[in-house]
């Protein structure tokens, strides 16, 4: 509780104390006003009948008669009247009123017989009579002066009892209310004054130099307030000590990160100016901004005389519509940055290829404040490619034409070997026979070599362009073909469902053929058991086709797709080592690719990928 | 201004408030007062009967009571009560005297003139018999047979009648004669009368003139004697608030004499031209008591009736005293002075 409520409950509390009290006076005034008036009243009765009394008196004398029975009638009125003003709660006080009302009632009568017994001059035996009946009168009036005088007792009774409770009630509010306020001071000053020595000795401490003193006075009076605003003011006193220590770490560090920063700068400046690949930072509203030497020189403008020029004047017009599209996504800012091969027109007209990285700077409001642009020179790089390009059609056109002429020549030395083996048979010495078994064999074997080696040439130079591929039906026209390998091996072939592939037809059968050809051709003692499978693969499909063979050592992995690269001599396993490379060619050719997952003995499983059909 | 000196300038402001708040009812109150209408001045003329009984009469006159209330008085003086009713109020020249209770008991006998608005004296021991020890008179048995005067249908005469009572004497026992006040005395002195009732300063001119032959008898235990106040009846009917400014100088006048009474003895004395130890030897039994007491109508009574017996009066019957009593004017200035049944 606050100390300003605190002291407000503690002048308020006399305040609410003295109302009550004023209310309770003012209650008390009201009910002693109201017996005040009965006792008034009963004295005024008391005194009424002494008046009737002493009127009764008067009455039997001559001179006074008249008057004196005015005066009782009038007396006797008021008395009736006065009494049934008054009103009593108390049962004997409501009794003893009935009885002085009854008692009054009497009076009258006899009062008549008085006054008509001194009408005239009596004789002995009237002013008997008149003598009793004044006797019989103040004997009444006694009674009714003693009944007025117990209401009046009654009154009294009633006006100490009403005085008693007030007090009572008055006496216990001053008790309480000093109990309280007793309390409250005594609560108020102890949290106070400890509050303030707290306060004081916080003060002392913190002025002895020591700013990290609290005095965590957990009250929530305006002293807790206080010592909250003091603790804050020390903690801030404290921090701004602190804060120069730290001012000075802090420019210190400044220092340190703007002599980096000048050491990157110059860095920087080196990479710009001195690097090996041109750089031009560009803006869409200033243009060009910097630009580097080596960047000059590779389009061999002077600098100044480049800037001149815009971005479209110096790219070759071919490639001007893609580097434009990106450059509108990069202002878009759908894109941060592309690499682009594109070409540039020299001054001196010649054109110069060019891998071009372009990245954006952009402002925190995200629009683009500024481009840096880096080209690397790759002219020599794009000649060789096309040197490549140019020896290796030169290469397969040479393989192609050497294997397909060889033919003709092969063709007559095997036929003519054959016919010699078939006439002369026997009929030379024995070595000749061997002789001339080796050239037949020779001779077959360079036409399958020649035949593979077509086979392997033709796989880029006759190819099919691609069309949606069943590979169920591809796998059952392969298997088609090597139902004869099939039986001759014992072995048995199953696949899962194939999916649709854009593909090239024939391709495709080649490759399952030559897959599934040499898992049924190197087994083991048991007859192979081959399994074609597909998957989903992020690229479209993976193909796999398993078997249960003889297995590849991983050493041999890429050296198996090879041309003409064999593991086992052709007495072990016929062959000319071609297949798994035309393999690899039709799958490369296709944007997939190729690769083997085996152990010895253990089998082996050729997987490849290939685009999804769509 | 920071939070503390705020607090300090609202409470000074609030003070300052206040401080003002209080003058302008101070203002106020006093403008009120300074303009408040005076109490208009009324004339009233007084009979002043020259006797120790108008002593509260006197007291307010010398004291400026009457000035004080509004009140200019025109004073007559009289040398009696008696000539003041007649001579002054029943004639029209007052509106206001002091009377024994025996000449108004008198007058009352007549149509309604004045009313009794108080009591302003009430004393037995006023009135004396006094007579000529060398007459053979020692005791008031003696006076049987003998001469004696008095003052006719006076306070003095229905004193003689009490004091006779009061003796077990009638008035046949006697020789009665009637004689002014001031013949009294030298009469007695002449020894033409043997005896004769009255008041002072009659008495001591009988002490002084007889010396040791003087023979002074106290009054009966039970007499009682009022001075009356009366006003017209003009005055009590239409200008009641005369009659309550008038009772409230007398009552003013009484509170000075008991609580000063050597300068209210001073006073009295020498407005009547006497020594003031003469006023002062019967101070102590004056009762100087504004009042209207039941005693005072059965006074009254006694004197009316005792006035048809000796036939003082042409009346046949008793008067109504208590329509007589002006009873409103004293209740409503201190009720409990009046103790008249009502």
């Amino acid at each position: 509780m606050k100390i300003s409520t605190r002291l407000l409950a503690n002048s308020a509390l006399p305040l609410v104390l003295g109302a009550v009290v004023t209310i309770l006076l003012g209650i008390n005034f009201y009910q002693l006003r109201a017996l005040q008036q009965t006792d008034r009243l009963s004295r005024e009765i008391v005194q009424s009948a002494a008046d009737l009394s002493l009127l009764t008196r008067e009455i039997a004398l001559p001179p006074h008669r008249q008057r004196a029975a005015r005066q009782w009638r009038i007396r006797y009125q008021t008395i009736v009247v006065q009494l049934a003003r008054l009103e009593f709660e108390s049962s004997p006080a409501r009794n003893a009123l009935e009885r002085l009302r009854d008692r009054m009632a009497e009076l009258p009568s006899l009062f008549e017989s008085l006054l008509r017994a001194t009408e005239v001059v009596a004789p002995v035996k009237d002013n008997e009579k008149k003598d009793r009946l004044i006797g019989e009168i103040l004997l009444r009036n006694r009674n009714i002066l003693t009944d007025a005088q117990q209401l009046g007792s009654f009154s009294i009774q009633h006006v100490e009892s009403a005085f008693l409770s007030f007090f009572i009630a008055v006496l216990s509010l001053i008790a309480v209310a000093t109990l309280l306020l007793g309390g409250l001071a005594y609560r108020s000053n102890h949290k106070i004054i400890d509050a303030i020595a707290r306060l004081r000795r916080g003060t002392e401490t913190v002025a002895a130099g020591r700013l990290d003193h609290h005095i965590d006075l957990a009250t929530d009076d305006e002293l807790g307030d206080l010592a909250c605003a003091f603790d804050l003011m020390t903690e801030r006193l404290r921090a701004t000590m602190a804060s120069r220590a730290e001012l000075d770490q802090e420019m210190e560090r400044r220092e340190r990160i703007e002599a980096k920063l000048r050491e990157s700068e110059a860095l920087f400046r080196g990479y710009f100016e001195r690097g090996l690949i041109g750089m031009a930072v560009t803006s869409p509203e200033k243009g060009w901004i910097e630009v580097n030497e080596q960047l000059c020189q590779m389009l061999g403008y002077p600098p100044v005389e480049l800037k001149t020029l815009t971005w479209a004047d110096l790219t070759h017009p071919d490639d001007l519509a893609p580097d434009v599209a990106h450059f509108t996504q990069l202002l878009a800012g759908e894109i941060d940055g592309y690499f682009l091969d594109k070409r540039f027109i020299r001054k001196d007209g010649r054109i110069v290829h060019t891998t071009l990285s372009v990245s954006a700077a952009r402002n925190p409001d995200g629009s683009l404040h500024h481009v840096i642009a880096s080209l690397l020179d790759i002219s020599e790089r794009k000649q060789a490619e096309a040197e490549l390009e140019r020896s290796n059609q030169e290469l397969q056109q040479f393989a192609y034409v050497a294997s397909h002429d060889l033919q003709e020549p092969l063709r007559m030395v095997t036929s003519y070997l054959q016919l010699l083996q078939r006439r002369y048979q026997g009929r030379l010495d024995a070595d000749a026979d061997e002789f001339i078994g080796y050239a037949v064999d020779g001779a077959q074997r360079m036409k399958t070599l020649i035949l593979d080696l077509l086979t392997y040439s033709r796989v880029g130079s006759r190819s099919q362009p691609f069309v949606p591929v069943a590979m169920e039906a591809v796998l059952a026209d392969t298997l088609n073909n090597l139902q004869e390998a099939v039986r001759e091996s014992g072995g048995q072939v199953h696949h899962d469902p194939l999916p649709e592939v854009r593909a090239d037809a024939g391709q495709m059968r080649q490759l399952l053929q030559n897959l599934i050809g040499n898992a049924l051709k190197f087994h083991g003692e048991t007859p192979p058991q081959v399994h074609v499978s597909a998957a989903p693969d992020p690229d479209g499909w993976r193909f796999a086709v398993r078997d249960n063979g003889i297995g590849i050592d991983p050493r041999f992995f890429e050296r198996i797709f090879v041309v003409f690269q064999r593991l086992h001599t052709r007495d072990e396993y016929s062959g000319t080592g071609i297949g798994l490379a035309v393999c690899k060619k039709i799958v490369e050719r296709h944007g997939g690719r190729i690769w083997v997952e085996s152990a010895p003995n253990q089998g082996a499983a050729f997987c490849f990928t290939l685009p999804a059909a769509g | 201004m920071n939070l503390h000196e705020f607090s300090k300038s609202r409470r000074a402001a609030v003070g300052g408030a206040l401080a003002l708040l209080l003058c302008a009812i101070l203002v106020g109150l006093w403008w009120l007062q300074a303009t408040a209408p005076p109490v208009p001045i009324e004339t009233i003329r007084i009979g002043l009967p020259l006797q120790p009984s108008s002593a509260l009469l006197i007291i307010a006159l010398e004291r400026g009571e009457f000035a004080a209330r509004g009140l200019q008085p025109e004073i007559t003086e009289f040398p009696s009560g008696k000539r003041a009713l007649h001579e002054g109020l029943l004639a029209g020249k007052l509106d206001l005297t002091t009377c024994a209770d025996v000449p108004v008991a008198l007058a009352a006998f007549e149509p309604n003139a004045f009313r009794i608005a108080a009591v302003v004296f009430e004393d037995g021991n006023v009135n004396r018999v006094v007579a000529d020890r060398r007459k053979g008179i020692r005791a008031p048995a003696d006076l049987k047979g003998k001469r004696i005067a008095t003052q006719r249908a006076s306070a003095v005469h229905y004193f003689l009648h009490a004091f006779l009572i009061d003796n077990e004497l009638v008035e046949n026992d006697l020789s009665l004669s009637f004689l002014e006040a001031e013949e009294l005395a030298p009469a007695l002195a002449a020894g033409t009368i043997d005896a004769f009732s009255m008041r002072e300063p009659y008495i001591s001119q009988a002490r002084r003139a007889l010396g040791d032959a003087a023979v002074v008898f106290a009054p009966p235990m039970d007499f009682a004697q009022y001075e009356l106040l009366l006003v017209t009846h003009p005055l009590a009917m239409e200008r009641q608030a005369r009659v309550v400014r008038a009772l409230a100088a007398l009552i003013a006048a009484e509170d000075f004499a008991r609580r000063q009474p050597q300068e209210a003895i001073a006073l009295v004395a020498r407005r009547l031209g006497v020594a003031p130890d003469t006023i002062a030897a019967s101070w102590a039994g004056p009762r100087l008591r504004v009042s209207l007491r039941q005693g005072v109508l059965l006074q009254l009574e006694h004197v009316a009736d005792w006035a048809l017996q000796q036939h003082l009066t042409d009346g046949e019957k008793i008067p109504d005293f208590l329509d007589l009593l002006d009873l409103a004017p004293l209740v409503s200035l201190a009720p409990d002075r009046v103790t008249v049944i009502r």
